[in-house]
């Protein structure tokens, strides 16, 4: 039982691009979508870790790497000392059972024809847990757990007869009745209605107590990776450009970019109308990032070195890291 | 004393599907004064979309608007008949969807669509004068002219939306409805956007619907916000009263429940229970059933929109 | 603005009924042909079964022949004396035999492949599909003639030649299927759960391709009831002696000229019927076997 729960190291993962026929005789050479480029980090037992970006920073694509839904280009993975990459088919069958995956899109990640006691418990039958009668208290018991009551009429409905709320607590119900002892959260309140989102919060933040979980929380949202994470990278264009306890990264930020993305977050509050801090640009393709550093071109305090060297990531205190050459 | 733009009366909308009848604007009203902008918020399914749809008569099928007046510079845009709404939707009133990819052609160059929107609305002007608008219009929004020439999935999400924008204030309208503007975009766009219209804002004198579930955007923009559940308006304020001060118990657990970055200690406060069915809405105050405050006439009587304060409306029984 | 309440627990036959409220004039179509094929196989099982429920024996000469319709023989007599209405009941329980057989088999052999097909990918996957691409470029009759006429006469025989033609249309109806519903959202739910893929399959890819299958099916029927009257027509059909509609067809064209329409006329008007009956009953039952139907 290590303290590090999740190891990333050098993770890359790229997708080859579709071409056409004509496309690919053409080219002369293969593009590929750089959503993740080498990154490192851990997640500690017990902790909840934000991992938080904008669209094509490759978040959900760690997410989906560290689950090995899908297979890395290079890096290593390891989950409790184990590396996950090498392990065989057996073995993962039996890693699965620890760690779980909560969707964004509830509705999309139950199977329409599938009665939802049926869909959360099947894992219960995949892994020989406990089959009939034994499988169908354990469901009733998660359900209740999670707020899907009345648990015994609900079991025999369908994904399309739940509401929103409902179905987004039968993919956390089906993900914990194997008591995992990793969840992996990708936007799990994005889809939600606003006043359902406290809700899914406060019930996760309770199930983390009691199940004794660690959460991998990926999210756009920084406001509500503040209420919930206790450490978070942040990532750009398939690197992570900081990382450290919450605290330390929202009342300093050291990346630049960071810095911009927390002054975006709109706040619910009239008074507090600040000055956004906007990067010149857009975000680049991640077919063809920029050189360097990733976010030079945008940077407002980019030198000249910044479009040469990628900045390595390196520890400003402790624990708080940053990839960033202003602060060499 | 400003100028009253639109006038919206006991607007009723409706729509029927396989389930049932769904009344999903029951009886709402307000009033914009020229040149506010007003943050129109609830959650999905609360009616505010069809809402600022019904301003402009765009209620889809199997939509219809069943009652009611909106009376915009004095008119009542529920008698005009078809020709006179086309020719006020794109020129006077003017709306900015949330995802620019569907209201886009795909097959068009974004500056034929612009120029295009001017010549059709009739000013006796010449394409290439429209041309010239199109471009210092773009350049205004931050985009260089030259991507008149481009199609729209060549440009960013952020772009897009400026182009929506642009043909939104093209002719000068005089009400712009935006329904959910940024909510397809990243944070820092969004950003973007949001610093565009409020500046925007003070040179076209913009009058401003702005409906969004975003309470963040809507603090960033809106003079004044009308909160929406269940198809009816709980609550209408200026935007700073409605944030320091909500009265209604809706209004209430929906900020409270938002998680704001600027607080350094938050405890997100929780609605029990989830939005109501329209077909069957609650009886009496569509909120009673989740209402910490309930009582027994909640149950059976719909309460009145009252003033309570100077400028601040609430529907609830409490006050 | 009337309100349509849709009960859950009234099953298929309400979600039926209430879909055709609904849907209006397709919906009484649908319903309307989900009558006539009730009827024809109603009329199919009790002819095999209670065959005293024609009015008269239909391979003996029971009357004047070409004698045109009346009280007593209701679609007339053929050439021979027989009468027409007990050769059409008659005749009702080979159509559909061979009709649903041919469709069962091309069921079976083409959903199976179409879903390995579209689950495994690969070399596996470029060889069906060539294969399957091979046989659907064949024009459908001429195909079933050759198989037919390879195979001999027979309601077994003309089924297996009927249903090869077939068997490429369930396979791409499966495969594309199969191919978008493997990259859902659900399906990698499973996996993430630790599922096999044998059990993906059966549980999360199967049940969610069968719905569009049964619409083609019943339009297979359709087609297949076709087929079949154009292989009688030609002579590659069962037996002759035996009743056939579109045997029937065939020989009543020669009595045309001379003025017997009723011959030709109502087989003719029969596998139109019946076939038009499955056509439309199909197109309906997608909206019905889906369970967005009861959506709010």
């Amino acid at each position: 039982m290590s303290e590090k729960l999740v190891e990333v190291r050098n993770l890359v993962k790229w997708f080859p691009v579709q071409k056409s026929f004509v496309e690919t005789l053409l080219a002369r050479r293969l593009d590929y979508v750089r959503a993740v480029d080498g990154i490192d980090f851990e997640v500690r037992r017990g902790e909840v870790f934000g991992l938080a970006g904008e669209s094509g920073s490759g978040k959900t694509t760690t997410g989906r790497l560290i689950l090995r839904l899908i297979k890395p280009t290079r890096g290593e993975i390891f989950f409790d000392g184990t590396n996950v990459l090498t392990v065989n088919d057996d073995e993962m069958r039996r890693l699965r059972q620890r760690m779980q995956l909560i969707f964004q899109d509830p509705y999309a990640s139950l199977n329409p024809r599938m009665k939802i006691g049926a869909a959360i418990g099947h894992a219960l039958e995949i892994h020989g847990i406990a089959k009939g009668q034994e499988g169908r208290d354990l469901v009733i018991q998660i359900m209740e757990r999670v707020g899907l009551t009345p648990a015994a009429t609900l079991y025999e409905k369908y994904p399309h007869q739940l509401s929103g709320g409902q179905r987004q607590r039968a993919v956390i119900a089906r993900a914990l009745i194997l008591h995992p002892d990793l969840i992996v959260a990708d936007e799990p309140i994005a889809m939600a209605d606003v006043s359902v989102r406290a809700l899914i919060l406060h019930l996760m933040m309770e199930l983390k107590e009691e199940f004794d979980l660690t959460y991998l929380f990926i999210t756009h949202d920084l406001a509500t990776a503040k209420y919930i994470c206790d450490r978070i990278a942040i990532m750009y264009l398939g690197k992570i450009v900081e990382l450290g306890p919450l605290e330390k990264v929202y009342s300093h930020p050291h990346h630049p970019y960071t810095e911009a993305l927390l002054s975006a977050v709109p706040v619910p509050n009239p008074r507090a109308r600040r000055e956004h801090i906007i990067p010149k640009g857009e975000i680049p393709s991640p077919i063809n990032p920029p050189s360097g550093c990733r976010f030079h071109p945008r940077c407002p305090y980019a030198m000249e070195i910044c479009s040469k060297d990628e900045p390595s990531f390196a520890d400003t205190e402790d624990g708080h890291l940053v990839a960033c050459h202003l602060r060499r | 004393m400003a100028e009253i733009l639109l006038r919206i009366e006991d607007l009723e909308v409706r729509y029927a599907t396989r389930a049932g009848v769904v009344k999903a604007v029951d009886r709402v009203g307000f009033e914009m004064e020229k040149g506010e902008t007003l943050g129109l918020v609830g959650e999905s399914g609360c009616g505010k979309s069809t809402l600022g749809f019904s301003v402009l008569r765009l209620v889809p099928p199997p939509g219809k608007i069943v009652g009611g007046d909106i009376i915009f510079a004095g008119e009542d845009l529920l008698k005009k008949d078809e020709e006179e709404m086309r020719r006020i939707r794109g020129s006077r009133i003017s709306m900015i969807f949330q995802d620019p990819m569907t209201c886009l052609d795909p097959l068009q160059k974004i500056g034929d669509h612009i120029v295009e929107t001017i010549t059709t609305h009739g000013q006796g002007i010449n394409r290439t004068e429209a041309w010239k608008r199109a471009g210092e219009m773009l350049d205004r929004l931050g985009i260089d002219p030259s991507r008149l020439e481009a199609y729209p999935h060549q440009l960013s999400g952020g772009m897009r939306q400026r182009v929506m924008i642009a043909l939104a204030l093209i002719l000068n309208s005089e009400l712009v409805i935006a329904d959910e503007p940024t909510t397809s975009l990243d944070v820092i766009v969004e950003a973007q956007i949001l610093d565009l219209l409020k500046q925007l804002k003070g040179d076209y004198e913009l009058t401003l619907i702005l409906i969004t579930h975003n309470m963040g955007v809507v603090a960033e923009l809106a003079d004044r916000v009308a909160v929406m559940y269940a198809a009816k308006l709980v609550e209408v304020a200026e935007a700073l009263r409605l944030y320091e001060e909500p009265k209604h118990p809706y209004a209430q657990g929906l900020l409270r429940s938002i998680p704001n970055i600027s607080l350094t200690e938050q405890v997100l406060a929780t609605m029990p229970g989830s939005p109501p069915d329209l077909i069957q809405p609650p009886p009496g105050c569509r909120f009673h059933p989740r209402c910490p405050y309930v009582k027994e006439e909640c149950k059976e009587i719909e309460p009145p929109m009252k003033e309570v304060e100077r400028e601040h409306l609430v529907a609830c029984h409490l006050y | 603005m009337e309100r349509v309440l849709v009960p859950e627990k009234v099953g298929i036959l309400g979600r039926f009924l209430a879909a055709a409220k609904w849907y209006g004039v397709e919906g009484y179509m649908t319903m309307v042909g989900g009558f006539i094929v009730f009827a024809i196989i109603t009329i199919s099982l009790l002819s095999a079964f209670y065959p005293g429920m024609a009015p008269y024996d239909p391979e003996k000469g029971v009357g004047t022949p070409f004698s045109s319709p009346s009280r007593q023989h209701l679609m007339g007599t053929d050439n021979l004396g027989r009468d027409v209405f007990s050769r059409i009941i008659y005749g009702a329980k080979v159509v559909m035999a061979v009709a649903l057989l041919s469709s069962a088999f091309s069921a079976a052999v083409g959903i199976p492949l179409g879903l390995v097909s579209g689950f495994l990918g690969g070399k596996v996957d470029r060889v069906l599909s060539l294969t399957m691409d091979s046989i659907y470029a064949f024009p459908g009759l001429i195909l079933a003639i050759a198989m037919a006429a390879m195979l001999g006469p027979g309601v077994i025989n003309m089924s297996i030649a009927i249903a090869v033609v077939y068997i490429p249309t369930y396979f791409r109806m499966v495969r594309g299927q199969v191919l978008s519903v493997k990259e859902e959202l659900y399906v990698e739910a499973a996996r993430s759960l630790g599922a096999r893929a044998a059990t993906i399959l059966r549980l999360y890819v199967f049940p969610n391709v069968i719905p569009s299958v049964v619409v083609v099916f019943s339009v297979n029927i359709a087609d297949a009831i076709l087929t079949e009257a154009g292989l009688s027509f030609l002579g590659l059909g069962i037996d002759p002696s035996l009743p056939d509609w579109g045997y029937d067809l065939s020989r009543g064209k020669a009595y045309l000229p001379g003025g017997y329409w009723w011959i030709i006329t109502f087989p003719g008007m029969m596998i139109a019927l019946v076939a038009l009956g499955f056509s439309m009953l199909g197109e309906g039952l997608n909206e019905i076997l889906n369970p967005r139907l009861t959506e709010k």
